[in-house]
């Protein structure tokens, strides 16, 4: 059928949210319990749904900028709203000391190509293939798909 | 030959449109991509799916 879908992002692929890591020079660590971030929280923000206070800076698996021991760094944990998938932390208190930088304001550079990543993954397994891909000027990345051999 | 035209915005919203498919030649690649991407915040029929549909009952009133 004929349809037009918005889908809102839920990060549910690590191989393409490591995939995503690659392109922006980001590491993604596997089994990192922590992350690095200022340490405590001084209550200026909300915290993420169904997270307390003292379990900030804990996490599953962690994204961090090779090489750089200052920078903080970002932590992925199963989400506690009831939806599938992880949600990302990471203290942008001064820039995050060059993480923001890397992964754009509220990781949406990050979050674009895990998107791009995934699309591209799942497009493979579907025997589907791009046929083009644009750069919009609103920043937009527009891909157009179509089944291989047809 | 129909196609999917998928934008991703810089916030990482995802838009998925189907192009030059009729009726219910429904492609299992969009609801699979949209499975894979999160969660549907909205999905509508373009309008030829209903045309398809306009076209058959008017040639029964014919």
């Amino acid at each position: 059928m004929s349809h037009i879908a918005e889908v809102n992002l839920l990060v549910q692929d690590l191989n393409a949210l490591q995939r995503a890591c690659r392109r922006l020079g980001l590491e993604l660590v596997r089994g990192q319990q922590t992350y690095r971030w200022y340490g405590r929280s001084v209550g200026d923000h909300p915290l993420p749904v169904g997270f307390a206070k003292d379990e900030l800076g804990t996490c599953e698996h962690a994204i961090q900028i090779p090489g750089n021991d200052h920078a903080y760094e970002i932590g992925i944990v199963t989400r506690r709203d009831g939806k599938p998938g992880y949600v990302l932390l990471w203290d942008f208190y001064q820039g995050g000391y060059g993480l923001v930088d890397r992964v754009g304001e509220n990781a949406e550079r990050l979050q674009q190509l895990y998107a791009l990543e995934v699309t591209l993954g799942t497009i493979e397994e579907m025997n589907h293939c791009v046929v083009e891909q644009n750069q919009l000027a609103d920043g937009s990345i527009e891909l157009v798909l179509a089944q291989q051999g047809v | 030959m129909s196609q999917v035209k998928v934008k991703i915005s810089r916030t990482g919203q995802v838009t998925i449109d189907v192009l030059n498919a009729q009726g219910m030649h429904c492609s299992t690649l969009t609801k699979v991509l949209e499975q894979a991407l999160g969660e549907t915040a909205r999905d509508e029929m373009k309008p030829e799916y209903f045309e398809t549909s306009q076209t058959i009952h008017d040639t029964v009133q014919h």
